[in-house]
């Protein structure tokens, strides 16, 4: 059964930040399930606020929320393989290979067909923006964080919600703020 | 002055009143005001409470009924208001409910593509 959780829109702020090419808009059609969340500020803000001062988790939560601009997440679960094109998924790492962005993490795998690709951006002194891209056969996940994070906020979230510790390897961000591709 | 003067002057010269002459006016005129009937009034006396004209109760009444209509509306939009209010923030909190789920949503899906991708990288699949 086909399972859609559509949430909080925010069209306008989002249109010069992140532009998805139409197949990847389409592909809602085709998935069997869809999550399909796009939060801007205001939409942060209104969260945070119920957010609990109690819950370490949420409060983490809240700090590394409060300086974020927009939250995009869209993840689809598709019955079949090749569901989505390629050259969608070029244009989407196109638009972070433009100025300030680097990729700090490439995974490749031929055998299970899965690619995943995590991209930051800086202005040299603090994390901007995060892109994570997660293609694997029946699914495809696309995380854009847009906002001022600290390095620092990223790791304190680590075991909270579930995320683990993020080791990038050489991919790390320095002390300094600048961020090293990873290089192997 | 001649005489005849003089009897004018002596007949208009002042006198005081007998004694009880005024006792005798108040009670010739009461007696006069209570042979017309109940509606008279004494001399003295203030108005009976029945005896005050119409419009002044026709006022009194209208003014009653201004106040409490005015009274009742006004509780009336009061408790309106307070229902709307009430519906506001009820409205409010479940919107702000829903963003914080959606906000755990997204960082749990963030949170689980990170962990296979750490996951990949510990299986030794290639990076670059």
């Amino acid at each position: 059964m086909r399972t859609v959780i559509v949430g909080l829109m925010a069209i306008l702020p989002m249109a010069a930040q992140l532009r998805l090419p139409p197949g990847i808009e389409k592909l809602a059609d085709k998935a069997s399930n869809v999550v399909d969340i796009t939060m801007d500020a205001s939409m942060l803000q209104l969260a945070s606020r119920f957010l609990s001062d109690k819950d370490p988790d949420e409060v983490q939560a809240k700090k590394l929320v409060g300086k974020l601009k927009s939250i995009v997440v869209k993840n689809f679960e598709f019955d079949h393989r090749g569901e989505y094109e390629q050259s969608d998924l070029e244009e989407l790492r196109a638009q972070w290979r433009g100025p300030g962005w680097s990729r700090i993490v490439g995974v490749r795998s031929k055998k299970d067909g899965e690619n995943a690709d995590v991209f930051l951006k800086s202005d040299g002194n603090q994390v901007t923006g995060v892109a994570i891209l997660v293609a694997e056969p029946k699914e495809l996940t696309i995380v854009y964080v847009d906002g001022t994070m600290n390095p620092d906020d990223v790791r304190d979230l680590q075991g909270h919600f579930g995320i683990p510790k993020i080791d990038l390897g050489k991919g790390a961000v320095r002390k300094d703020g600048a961020v090293k591709e990873d290089e192997r | 002055m001649d005489d005849l003067e003089r009897q004018l002057k002596d007949a208009l010269a002042r006198e005081e009143a007998p004694a009880g002459f005024e006792a005798r006016v108040v009670s010739a005129v009461n007696q006069a005001a209570e042979s017309k009937g109940t509606g008279a009034r004494r001399f003295g006396d203030r108005p009976h409470f029945g005896e005050r004209p119409r419009w002044q109760w026709i006022f009194a009444t209208a003014a009653a009924v201004v106040v409490i209509g005015v009274g009742t509306e006004w509780e009336h939009h009061a408790a309106m208001e307070r229902i709307k209010m009430a519906h506001f923030e009820m409205e409010q909190r479940q919107a702000g409910e829903a963003a914080k789920a959606q906000l755990q949503l997204a960082l749990r899906i963030t949170s689980t593509k990170l962990e296979e991708i750490q996951q990949r990288i510990g299986e030794g699949s290639p990076r670059y």
